[in-house]
């Protein structure tokens, strides 16, 4: 039975609690970055889901145990995507901020005005 | 004539087809295309009549299309002696009366293809619903009525009266119809079967989770059938077109819930609730019913209470698991098909001929109309249970049923009350069939004669017909009892077999019945004192009260649910995720770490600082630039301190033999900056910052703990691993197919299918990315000049948008931040009235919200 | 999109044909010999960041070649060392973004070969095709063909078809980065443009109103 070491796992917390703390900002580019961080630490957890860390998943160099591959795999794409997202979610920040002249999440008004819909069933 | 092919699936299939089919005939052919649609039901109606010997005998048709079979979901049918009565009653009664509406309906009916195409979709579902074998088939066709007949009621969609009572229909069929689903499949997983006929043959164990189970099902049913106190439904969907009522409230649909019941009688009768919740809930319709018939002055409503009276007393019937019983309820069964739905076709004639069903307004029917008044006499008479009529036999068989001599299944005194309770609830039914026939067609002298056509001979044909079939059925009582035979025999037989006849010899019964018919003809006589006792009574609680008390409850609590939880603030939103990941699975965690239930890696075995003591440089990296990117509200320095970030990720690659990670990951930060240097450039300086107060410190509180809960877990978990990873074989593989960088052979070949749905992803993305951008290039190139003009007063329109709502209320709110003034990818959006009138989404919410 | 910005007469770098060479038609030493026969250097270029640096300019330029050539390699060797479809892209694409610092979008423009989007479909197809080819053969889908060849300088050389759909992945790469800075660089600069000249115009309008 192995663990990742402990300080990763802090690291972890940490990107994983910053990443949320940005998500849950009103400025839409915190949001951004906050998306970007948790990327990182999406990452960052799935590399630590290798057992042993080692010699890098290539079979040319020399032999020994390497690395576990499919992690890496899977993050690399996890990095594609993430930059996909951030980019596009660039682009709709520029769009609101085109908009409104607001970097700043709006609310839904939609959910407002349902919610509204309630007041005068409990003032009666 | 022994050997009839199994049709049922390609009639089902039939009556799909010819709904395809009507909508764009009736156009052409107005209400003949009725004579069209008869055409399913009449086909499965003969189909049923040449399977009668073979059913008889004792081999069921049967066929099964699969479906899921791994869930025991599977289009099983299987017709019986139960199911051959209900085809019937259902296709048999079902063509009468479409020949019928070919002679209702005006060419100029509103809608009229759509009702006819429902009407057949209808009569297939309930096909369905009778002949299956398989307990979630039945479910499936179940709903198909109940969705069907919601639109069949609401046909009359403009007046608000139609869409409530199909409504109330359809929220009440459907809502029991999901417990009855979990009825069902608690009864399934019991038995290990979700066959109907292997469950009947062998019912699982007794026990609170068969009762629980089966209390579920007839909670279904009753609703179904509108059992008290969940009738309320029937006579509101009483707005549906007449046939409508004839065929779905009198002949079809509601025989539904009667029908499982007694499909499931000769399992569970002995079991736990059934008998108690089946008698009592019976008995208890069948008298309020028919008391409420007698108060109603609209035929058509009378009819309708009369329906729930006799619903009461089938279920009463088909739930009480004896062989009397049993045959009593199949001649029942048919003879109030027959009856019932004749007396709703006259009721439409009159309807139609006079334009009123009111008994108040009504009178000298009879003389004019003299072969309407004799068939709605029969089918009154048989529904008032007179001989020679098939009412008669079957109430016959009812009351012998609950003679205390009779029995097996109910003890005594039961069985006291439960004859009592027939025997008032029979004479209510001749009570409010003789107040049938006398309001509609008897001479009254205070009443002034309408003037009125006698219809026409088609129209007159239906319920001519069918009241002849209940004379006929009557003198001949043997043809049903066959039926009831065959669906009977597999109940517990009473001391000696009992047959529907005309003539049983001077019984018990006979008395009972005589009684019942002088009370009757007494409460007719003494309407009048029956009205003043049925004023006097208070008046209980209404069923239907009860139900807008429930849908005005939902209806206050989910406003106020939403009006709790959806805010309309993200970050509200995000936070309730948040704390809910925190609660449900983070409270199972601290649980497991309590009790000892999660293994915690302790020194020695896995516990471990870190791989190389180098982790510890790129560590403080990360945590301290990602906690400074936090603290930071300039945006450059922000950015900056997010790529530093970024490259010590990579850093961290390198160091854990991840080359291919680092390489890709420095070049997506670079790009990352570089597009972010973009954009920035032209947002404000600074991000909006916070106040300090409780509120940011629950923020930071329930981040903190979400991150550690995240961070914990992941520990846990790779610690918890025990099998070895699957990319052990990946190394063979790539040695065969002859790459050495295990992770681009990964992405480029074993798992590729997955690479290929993420480079769609990305190119989506672009396109995104290019048309959020460039939205709004041709509006610009169109309306320049406006544009111009508008110029004058950007300001002004800036103000006016910001002012209906500041953004943020509540917990998480925010001061809003000043549009930076040197931001000059503001100013398109004051310039360009075009583009705000056909645009953003901000724009519209502002423009809505005035 | 981008063909948009560049504007029409502007003579390609590289290879456009000066005023200056066509100088001599006589017989006569050419007036202007001493000057360039092409112009390498465009004049009309507006760096998308602060002033214009020759340096890095022709840095850009100079690179470009490289920097693709580095991009085919880590595509091409990427089975066997790190590298592969996406990291190729995305240096290839690094080689556009670098020619867009520098120049602007001008420059950008004259630079890529093909539009973003051309590029993403162009990946696309290819990606798509090769995973949907075995089904012709009615092999499984994204089945891997090699065939290795001995060649005379190379020596043993390996095809396979997993080079074919990184390939896909490297253009589709390079059609997202591309048109991410086409829409968020190029564009957002043309709109600011317009914007400063259009209240210029408005703002000598205004004056010459009220005067």
């Amino acid at each position: 039975m192995t663990a990742p070491g402990l300080l990763m796992v802090a690291a972890v917390a940490v990107l994983y609690s910053t990443g949320f703390y940005l998500l849950l900002q009103r400025s839409l580019m915190r949001v951004v970055f906050g998306i970007v961080i948790l990327g990182h630490a999406a990452n960052l957890s799935l590399m630590l889901t290798d057992r042993a860390i080692t010699l890098p998943p290539l079979l040319t160099g020399k032999e020994g145990a390497i690395s576990d591959p499919l992690p890496q795999a899977m993050a690399l794409t996890a990095i594609v995507i993430t930059f996909g997202v951030t980019t596009f979610l660039l682009a709709l920040a520029y769009r609101v901020w085109l908009g409104d002249a607001n970097d700043e999440v709006p609310a839904d008004l939609e959910d407002r005005r349902i919610g509204r819909l309630s007041e005068p069933e409990d003032q009666s | 004539m022994n050997d009839v092919p199994m049709l049922l699936p390609a009639i089902l299939v039939l009556h799909a087809a010819v709904a395809v089919l009507l909508p764009p005939l009736a156009g052409r052919f107005g209400a003949r295309v009725f004579l069209l649609a008869a055409l399913p039901p009449a086909a499965a109606a003969v189909w049923a009549l040449a399977g009668v010997p073979r059913i008889l005998a004792g081999s069921p048709p049967q066929a099964s299309i699969p479906w899921a079979p791994a869930l025991g979901i599977g289009l099983d049918f299987r017709v019986d002696a139960l199911a051959l009565a209900m085809v019937l009653l259902v296709s048999g009664v079902g063509a009468v009366i479409f020949g019928y509406c070919a002679a209702y309906f005006h060419a100029g009916e509103r809608g009229l293809g759509r009702l006819a195409a429902i009407m057949v979709l209808f009569a297939g579902s309930m096909l369905g619903v009778v002949t299956t074998d398989n307990l979630f088939a039945l479910y499936v066709f179940w709903e198909l009525t109940s969705i069907t007949s919601f639109l069949l009621v609401g046909h009359d969609d403009r007046k608000e009266h139609a869409r409530r009572a199909a409504t109330q229909a359809l929220v009440t069929t459907t809502g029991t119809g999901l417990l009855m689903l979990i009825g069902f499949i608690m009864l399934g997983a019991a038995a290990g079967d979700y066959s109907i006929s292997g469950l009947v043959a062998d019912p699982p164990e007794g026990g609170p989770w068969l009762t629980a189970a089966l209390v579920l099902v007839l909670v279904g049913a009753f609703a179904k059938s509108a059992q008290v106190p969940l009738h309320f439904w029937l006579p509101g969907a009483m707005i549906a077109p007449t046939p409508v009522s004839a065929y779905l409230h009198a002949a079809a649909m509601v025989k539904g819930g009667v029908y499982l019941v007694a499909r499931l009688a000769p399992g569970f009768a002995e079991a736990g609730a059934w008998q108690v919740l089946v008698l009592s809930v019976g008995l208890a319709t069948m008298v309020v019913g028919g008391w409420r018939a007698l108060r109603q002055d609209d035929l058509k409503l009378l009819l309708a209470y009369g329906t729930v009276s006799q619903l009461g007393f089938l279920t009463l019937l088909g739930g009480a698991g004896t062989q009397v019983a049993a045959t009593a309820m199949i001649g029942v069964l048919l003879a109030h098909g027959l009856f019932k739905s004749a007396l709703f076709l006259v009721v439409g004639i009159i309807d139609h001929q006079t334009g009123t069903r009111s008994i108040s307004r009504l009178s000298g029917l009879g003389r004019r109309m003299p072969v309407l008044a004799a068939a709605a006499g029969l089918a009154a008479a048989s529904m008032a249970g007179l001989p020679p009529l098939i009412g008669f036999p079957a109430k016959e068989a009812a009351l012998e049923a609950f003679m205390p001599s009779a029995a097996p299944a109910p003890p005594a005194a039961a069985a006291w009350a439960v004859l009592a309770g027939v025997a008032v609830g029979s004479v209510l039914t001749f009570a409010y069939s003789a107040r049938f026939v006398w309001g509609a067609f008897s001479d009254k002298s205070t009443v002034a004669e309408r003037p009125s056509e006698p219809p026409a001979a088609p129209f007159a044909a239906a319920p001519v017909a069918l009241s002849a079939a209940s004379l006929v059925l009557g003198v001949i009582p043997w043809a049903v009892d066959g039926l009831a035979q065959g669906y009977a025999h597999a109940l517990p037989a009473g001391p000696k077999p009992y047959h529907l006849a005309l003539w049983h010899g001077l019984t018990p019964t006979l008395l009972v019945t005589a009684l019942v018919v002088a009370a009757g003809v007494l409460m007719f006589l003494r309407r009048r004192a029956v009205g003043r006792l049925q004023n006097a009574m208070p008046r209980w609680p209404d069923a239907e009260y009860g139900y807008h008390m429930f849908v005005h409850g939902v209806y206050t609590a989910a406003l106020s649910v939403t009006r709790r939880t959806q805010s309309g603030s993200l970050p509200v939103y995000l936070g309730i995720i948040l704390a809910t990941i925190l609660v449900l699975p983070g409270a199972r965690l601290a649980a497991g770490l309590a009790t000892g239930g999660i293994d915690v890696p302790g020194p020695g075995e896995g516990l471990r600082l870190w791989n190389n003591p180098l982790e510890l440089v790129v560590a403080a990296v990360i945590v301290v630039t990602s906690i400074a990117t936090l603290r930071e509200h300039r945006r450059f320095p922000a950015l900056i301190l997010l790529s530093v970030l970024g490259f010590g990720m990579a850093g961290l690659f390198v160091l854990h033999g991840a080359p291919d990670l680092a390489l890709t990951l420095v070049l997506v930060e670079t790009l990352t900056t570089i597009i972010l240097v973009f954009v920035l450039r032209r947002l404000p300086t600074t991000f909006s910052v916070r106040p300090d107060g409780w509120p940011k410190r629950l923020t930071v509180l329930l981040c903190t703990a979400a991150g550690t809960f995240i961070a914990v877990s992941l520990w846990l978990m790779t610690a918890a691993r025990t099998h070895p990873p699957i990319s052990t074989g990946y190394t063979d593989l790539a040695k065969k197919a002859g790459g050495s960088n295990l992770v681009n052979m990964i992405i480029a070949d074993f798992r590729a299918l997955d690479t290929l749905g993420e480079v769609v992803v990305v190119a989506t993305a672009a396109v995104a990315v290019a048309s959020l951008v460039l939205l709004n290039r041709r509006d610009r190139v169109v309306d320049e000049p406006a544009a111009e003009n508008a110029a004058e007063a950007p300001k002004d329109r800036r103000s006016d948008e910001e002012d209906p709502e500041p953004p943020g209320t509540g917990a998480l709110a925010l001061p809003r931040h000043p549009a930076g003034p040197e931001s000059l990818g503001a100013e398109p959006s004051g310039q360009d009235p075009a583009r705000e009138a056909g645009g953003a989404d901000a724009d519209e919410g502002s423009d809505d919200d005035r | 999109m981008t063909d948009d910005d560049a504007a029409p007469g502007r003579p390609a770098p590289g290879r456009a044909e000066g005023e200056w060479g066509r100088a001599d038609r006589s017989g006569a030493p050419p007036e202007n010999w001493e000057a360039p026969r092409e112009r390498w250097l465009s004049t009309g270029v507006r760096p998308a960041f602060g002033p214009r640096s020759v340096l890095l300019e022709v840095a850009a330029r100079l690179l470009t070649p490289a920097i693709l050539t580095f991009a085919v390699f880590l595509l091409v060797s990427g089975h066997d060392r790190p590298g592969g479809g996406f990291a190729g892209g995305l240096v290839a694409s690094m080689a556009y973004v670098l020619r867009y610092i520098a120049g602007g979008r001008h420059e950008l423009a004259a630079g890529m070969p093909l539009r973003p989007n051309t590029l993403l479909a162009a990946g696309l197809l290819v990606a798509c095709g090769t995973a949907a080819a075995p089904l012709l053969a009615g092999h499984p889908v994204l089945k891997v063909y090699s065939y290795t060849a001995h060649l005379p300088v190379f020596g043993k050389v390996k095809f396979a078809s997993y080079l074919l759909f990184e390939s896909g992945v490297f253009l589709i790469v390079v059609g997202l980065v591309l048109s991410v800075v086409a829409a968020l660089g190029a564009r957002m600069e043309a709109e600011e443009e317009e914007v400063r000249d259009r209240r210029r115009r408005g703002a000598a309008g205004r004056e010459g109103g009220a005067q």
